[in-house]
């Protein structure tokens, strides 16, 4: 394991310093090589082979699918429907 | 596209890193980590959000956290995950980048491939039901897109839909994006 808790600190720095010196530097070079693009490719590649490597997270790649595939559901059934009722409510309210 | 180029950078890891071991060293992939939310808040810094959408935008945040953790909690009573775990997994609403990778370096290996996959998979049922489901409640087809409501899904929905439904997927994307690092810290406080 490499990281530990406080990484996630780091990415939030990280994230709003860019947040806030975006507003003054010119971006343009981000969207023109790609940059979100081919770092999130080199992020992924580099989570396939964590798992391809770790023998003991690829035997149990069945698990991570169905229980990655029943969180997906679930969250997303579970988005649309609270999305139904207060689109439906706020429409009812409108109405009224 | 370009979900391809990321779904084949995946497998291209699986299959190297099944046959060779190889892996990069531990500074290598925080560094990736740190470069992409530097890149993806200056990118975000640029953009404006309209007012009068402001409404519509808490609506569609509220279903994706509430909808997506509170789903996720009757879940985890039916898998054998800690109840915190199945959250966690979740919390990524869509950006599996981050999430996946920000789990399996702070707390597990396990729980972050879960999380990747959920949150393809959630990805993958928003590309699917999209043009469909838009149809029927144009809150609830956003909050399933999650984050990439306003970069992956954002095509999909606009051309399905209005400009209004579509600045509000944006909006809804840009705040989600900037939720998920501090819902998964959460999280990750909880259980570490």
């Amino acid at each position: 394991m490499i990281g530990g808790i406080h990484l996630i600190w780091y990415v939030l720095i990280m994230f709003f310093t860019g947040f806030l010196l975006g507003r003054f530097i010119k971006s343009e070079w981000i969207k023109k090589y790609k940059i979100i693009m081919i770092l999130t490719m080199l992020l992924l590649f580099s989570l396939g082979l964590e798992i391809g490597a770790n023998d003991e997270l690829f035997e149990q790649i069945d698990t991570i699918f169905l229980y990655g595939s029943l969180i997906a559901l679930f969250g997303s059934f579970g988005s649309f429907f609270v999305g139904y009722i207060l689109e439906k409510a706020g429409k009812a309210g409108t109405k009224k | 596209m370009s979900a391809v180029l990321l779904l084949s950078s995946v497998f291209a890891g699986l299959l190297i890193g099944r046959v060779t071991h190889f892996q990069f060293p531990g500074n290598f992939v925080q560094i990736f980590l740190y470069l992409l939310t530097f890149a993806v808040g200056i990118d975000l810094s640029k953009e404006k959000i309209e007012k009068r959408f402001i409404k519509d935008i808490v609506l569609t945040i509220i279903s994706t956290v509430v909808g997506t953790l509170g789903f996720a909690y009757i879940l985890s009573f039916f898998i054998p995950l800690k109840k915190l775990e199945t959250l966690l997994a979740a919390s990524g609403f869509g950006w599996y980048s981050l999430s996946a990778v920000i789990i399996g370096n702070s707390y597990s290996a396990y729980i972050g491939s879960i999380s990747f996959f959920a949150n393809v998979l959630r990805e993958l049922l928003a590309i699917i039901i999209s043009p469909f489901a838009i149809k029927k409640s144009k809150y609830g087809t956003i909050s399933v897109a999650g984050a990439t409501s306003m970069d992956t899904l954002l095509g999909i929905i606009t051309m399905y839909s209005d400009r209004e439904t579509a600045l509000v997927s944006f909006g809804h994307g840009f705040i989600i994006s900037m939720l998920v690092p501090i819902v998964v810290n959460m999280f990750l406080t909880f259980l570490t």
